[in-house]
């Protein structure tokens, strides 16, 4: 399954140009009890039609990161200066509330982990899917009841004329995850953040939803930023992969390279979490320790206090990311790289 | 006692009240009892001849204003002096599970200041006697001090009989106060037992209770309170009685939302595994669990007890003229309310003051002790 | 729906039913005989004779009550014993009064008070927001007919001496039509007249419940502005208006109208101070009149329309519940 994926990812990497490109994303929060940089210091491109994965446990500022691609930071949040993010050749950094509006829901719509409470429960189904194509294209109340319809039609609503006029708890999990999608796909985005979309629903619905976003990613070509604490859900999904630690990415790469050779400690410790057999990955079947507070990361690297690899350099001295094409923030690729490289 | 950079504080420094502490750099501590002092020597001070006189007079009044002024001076040497012995000896007394709330509550100013607000009143009308010249009831020559403005004789002017309207308000407090803390002992006792009781028991006796509070719920307070009153002629003590007793249904409200929850937890299986007997696990088990919004219902309870008796004596169904209590001086001055409106305007403020206090401190209380609301 | 209404109106009807049980026993309960509440130097004889038919108060209690329920149910209540009238003539002249009053009264509390809750939600730890919060405790706190009687010593008593001020920004403090010259108004000059009366005693009658509504629909708002579906709003780039107005704005209300129904009991209490105070003719004014003039038949009958005024207002407020809750109106 990796193979075949891995080979998709190299065809479409050449050949186009990115769509979002994020350079050095700082969202930190100044709260009264101190500065928390919940992301601090994230890089990465998305081109359009593919899938870029984001993996780490909750707390690791994924979320942070997908709601400040939006602009939807609350105070004291604020995206530091000296952030990029790029949707194609505009910067959004900083920009006007007005301006950030007209990308929300019309260029990036964003979905979320919870499809439960993620619906407002006094408003009709139909009428908060059509409410973005309602604003975004100022059509009519016509238009764009009659474009509800045809986005739940689009992802799998049977009955989606009568459906349209059902209130949210007259839905299922999986049927509200999937109004979710229809709202966010209404104004056919360019950008598909999912946030967790599958977490919170029952295993077999997970999959259903994982099929869903694929499907309609091949035929509506958006690109898709797919976010999940589970690297397994990821790569059957994902083109390419961001492994987050800490408000970092401490790894990213290919899903196959990811997923195959992973480079730093943690992603390694996360892998071993998902029953699968392969050959020789580092011993560690759980990673021990908890998420560090975002108010006090650990001094240098920031894994260090749960890495069994770790050494003197790695308690003294913060790395960068390091490799260029399957880049890892981990002392240990520079010694790899330096001696024996890989064993592959 | 040394201070924060570590030298000794002088023993002397003890003779005012809370200097010690603020020396300490313990600043609300030692302003309150430097504030208790000042004002304990103010009014012996001021009110020396007034205190003496009391020694004499056989009246309660006097009396109560002389135990008052000698508790408030002893408090303030004593803890003066021995802060730390007094400060373990407090800490000691309060049941460590409450500990956690008093530390939230003390973090909220305005709750802060409702509780000194209303130590501050219910000093004021105790040492009554003590700070002022006139007595509650006192007409002098009636042409000559009728109606007078606010003055420095009459800092809040005269009445339409010329009584001094300070002194009136300062006596009226004792009425309104005592009516309200009797009033909500008698409602939130009632409360709470029929509360415990509809939901321990559950059931028939659930369902008879809470319709019948339902039912006396929606009667217009006001209006259960004068039909009852009209039909009993009532007398003030009678008054007292039923102003407790048409109150609790919504404490019961409360208490029984909050024993439903409470019963179905482990410890309460555990009592009844025990084989402990309904009454012993009700009291012993349940109600203790659901004090903290019984202690908030009662506090705001008692805000809106004192709304009530005003409306009820302003429309001369409650408090008898020539009782002062504060509804009792605004339906006597409002027939001046042109001519004289400092009667009803000062008398009015009293009201206002006295409930924002309460309100402030049940505020504060709610958000240390009751987990279930936001802030 | 339907079924819902039904649920709540099968609940409503006993307590009607037990709320008139209650002002019986209160009756039997008064010390004396009961009839003997009615028999007073100033009533004639064949009035007396007269009631005691009526009530059946020679009869045995069990025979008593169904009277008495039977009348009050039919909507006879009997005689009063000071205007010598039936006591249903003189409560159909008060109640549109009531009504009226209680009705601006609400307009006030909740217009002013869910305005003002979303502005400092909205806004908050602003100054503005702070100041909002300490006036309205200030307002909350304060007794309704010592308002009232502050409103008039302004608005009717000391603005008259101030020269600049317009004449019909000040009111006056009795009534609810001039007494003179009244029937001589057109019919827009009327309306105008009754509106002018109507200023104070709303007002006075408002702002306190008003104020504590702000306080409810503040945290209320605030508890909904955190919700998963208000991002979920903003994330589909709608503007905050939009946001808040389309979106929390109904699910904050949703608890708002379960103190429509709490806070009823406590208008009502307070109108009859404030009907008292501005000589207003409503029930408030009419059952304090009753009492000064021991007219009991007409207390009691009052009082007992005071709770079913209570009981009918929370029927009208679980409807409106499930008129904004799908969750309940689907049920």
């Amino acid at each position: 399954m990796s193979d075949t994926t891995s080979a998709v990812v190299n065809d479409v990497r050449e050949a186009v140009r990115p769509i979002l490109q994020v350079e050095n994303l700082r969202t930190y929060f100044h709260t009264a009890d101190g500065l928390v940089r919940a992301v601090d210091g994230v890089s990465f491109e998305l081109s359009p039609g593919t899938t870029l994965g984001i993996v780490g446990e909750s707390g690791c500022g994924k979320t942070v990161a997908c709601l400040s691609l939006l602009g939807l930071i609350d105070d004291p949040g604020r995206i530091e200066p000296g952030s990029v993010i790029r949707l194609r050749e505009r910067d959004l950094v900083g920009v006007p509330e007005e301006e950030l509006r007209s990308v929300r829901g019309n260029e990036i719509s964003m979905i979320f982990q919870e499809p439960m409470t993620s619906l407002n429960p006094v408003r009709t189904i139909g009428d908060q899917v059509a409410e973005a194509f309602r604003i975004h294209r100022r059509a009519s109340g016509a238009e764009a009841r009659a474009r509800a319809v045809e986005m739940l039609r689009l992802v799998g609503i049977s009955g989606a004329e009568r459906r349209a006029g059902d209130y949210p708890h007259q839905f299922s999990g999986g049927m509200r995850q999937r109004a979710m999608i229809a709202m966010a796909l209404a104004c056919d985005p360019a950008i598909l953040i999912a946030d967790e979309p599958t977490t919170a629903l029952d295993v077999t619905i997970q999959a259903e939803i994982l099929d869903l976003l694929k499907s309609l990613q091949e035929r509506l070509g958006m690109a898709m930023i797919f976010v999940s604490h589970d690297l397994g859900v990821v790569s059957q999904i994902a083109d390419r992969v961001l492994v987050m630690y800490a408000g970092q990415v401490v790894e990213s790469g290919t899903a196959a390279e990811i997923f195959e050779a992973p480079r730093h400690p943690y992603t390694a410790g996360l892998l071993s979490s998902i029953p699968r057999v392969t050959g020789r990955l580092p011993r560690l079947s759980v990673i021990s320790g908890s998420v560090p507070s975002p108010r006090r990361w650990p001094e240098a690297c920031r894994f260090h206090p749960r890495c069994p690899h770790a050494w003197d350099r790695c308690r003294q001295e913060h790395p960068p990311l390091l490799g260029t094409d399957h880049p890892a923030r981990c002392w240990l690729v520079e010694r790899d790289e330096e001696g024996k490289v890989g064993e592959e | 006692m040394t201070d924060p950079t570590g030298r000794r504080i002088p023993r002397i420094a003890a003779l005012l009240p809370g200097l010690p502490l603020l020396l300490q750099g313990r600043r609300r501590a030692g302003l309150s009892l430097l504030a208790l002092g000042v004002l304990t020597i103010a009014v012996a001070v001021t009110g020396a001849d007034r205190i003496l006189a009391a020694f004499s007079a056989r009246r309660v009044d006097s009396w109560l204003a002389l135990v008052t002024l000698l508790a408030c001076a002893a408090l303030a040497w004593s803890v003066g002096l021995a802060p730390e012995r007094f400060h373990r000896l407090a800490t000691g007394a309060a049941a460590s599970h409450w500990r956690p709330a008093w530390r939230e509550f003390r973090r909220n100013r305005l709750a802060i200041l409702g509780l000194y607000l209303l130590a501050l009143i219910c000093l004021a009308t105790l040492l009554a006697p003590f700070l002022t010249g006139y007595g509650p009831g006192e007409i002098g020559d009636i042409q000559a001090t009728r109606h007078l403005a606010p003055s420095l004789e009459h800092p809040l002017g005269t009445d339409k009989f010329g009584r001094d309207v300070l002194t009136r308000i300062l006596y009226g407090a004792r009425v309104s106060l005592s009516i309200g803390f009797v009033a909500v002992t008698i409602s939130i006792t009632l409360g709470t037992l029929v509360g415990a009781v509809a939901g321990y028991a559950g059931g028939a006796v659930d369902n008879l209770l809470m319709r019948f509070v339902d039912m006396l719920i929606s009667f217009p307070r006001l209006v259960l309170l004068i039909t009852v009153i009209a039909l009993f002629d009532a007398s003030l003590i009678l008054i007292v009685l039923i102003l407790g007793l048409t109150l609790w249904p919504s404490t019961a409200r409360i208490v029984r939302g909050d024993v439903l929850s409470v019963r179905e937890r482990e410890f309460v299986e555990a009592a009844r595994a025990l084989g402990l007997s309904a009454p012993r696990i009700v009291f012993r088990h349940i109600i203790p669990n659901v004090m903290g919004p019984v202690i908030v219902a009662a506090t705001l309870g008692l805000g809106n007890i004192i709304l009530i008796e005003a409306g009820l004596s302003f429309l001369g169904l409650g408090v008898q003229p020539p009782t002062p209590s504060w509804g009792v001086i605004i339906r006597e001055g409002h027939q001046f309310l042109t001519s004289a409106p400092w009667v009803t305007t000062f008398a009015g403020l009293a009201i206002v003051v006295t409930v924002i206090a309460f309100n402030l401190v049940g505020d504060g209380l709610r958000d240390a002790l009751d987990p279930r609301l936001n802030r | 729906m339907t079924a819902y209404i039904g649920r709540r109106l099968l609940h409503a009807i006993p307590l009607t039913l037990g709320i008139l049980t209650l002002v019986f026993v209160l009756v039997q309960l008064a010390p004396g005989d009961p009839a003997a509440l009615y028999i007073q130097p100033n009533v004639a004889p064949e009035v007396i004779e007269q009631m005691r038919e009526n009530w059946g108060l020679d009869q045995p209690i069990h025979i008593q009550y169904f009277q008495w329920m039977k009348s009050f149910v039919t909507g006879d209540f009997g005689y009063s014993l000071a205007q010598h009238r039936p006591v249903t003539a003189i409560l159909a002249d008060r109640i549109p009064n009531t009504l009226i009053l209680s009705g601006t009264a609400l307009l006030i509390i909740f217009a002013l008070g869910i305005a003002l809750g979303i502005i400092q939600a909205v806004r908050q730890h602003s100054a503005l927001d702070n100041v909002l919060t300490f006036g309205s405790l200030f307002i909350y706190s304060m007794p309704s007919f010592w308002l009232a009687l502050m409103l008039i010593l302004i608005f009717s008593s000391k603005l008259h001496t101030v020269g600049w001020w317009p004449d019909w920004l000040t009111f006056p403090p009795s009534g609810i039509t001039s007494s003179v010259g009244y029937e001589s108004l057109g019919f827009w000059g009327k309306l105008a007249d009754r509106l002018h009366h109507l200023v104070l005693p709303s007002i006075a009658l408002g702002v306190s419940s008003a104020a504590a509504v702000a306080r409810y629909m503040r945290s209320s708002m605030l508890e909904v502005i955190r919700q998963d579906y208000i991002r979920t709003a903003r994330a589909k780039g709608l503007p905050e208006r939009a946001v808040i107005l389309k979106h929390a704005l109904k699910n904050a209300l949703l608890p708002i109208i379960t103190l429509f129904g709490l806070y009823l009991p406590f208008l009502l209490s307070g109108a009859v101070l404030v009907e008292t105070v501005f000589a207003w003719p409503g029930m408030g004014k009419t059952i304090v009149d009753a009492i000064y003039a021991r007219d009991y038949p007409v207390v009691m009958a009052t009082s007992f329309l005071f709770a079913v005024m209570v009981v009918v207002g929370n029927l009208i407020a679980d409807v409106l519940y499930a008129v904004i809750d799908p969750r309940i109106r689907y049920d």
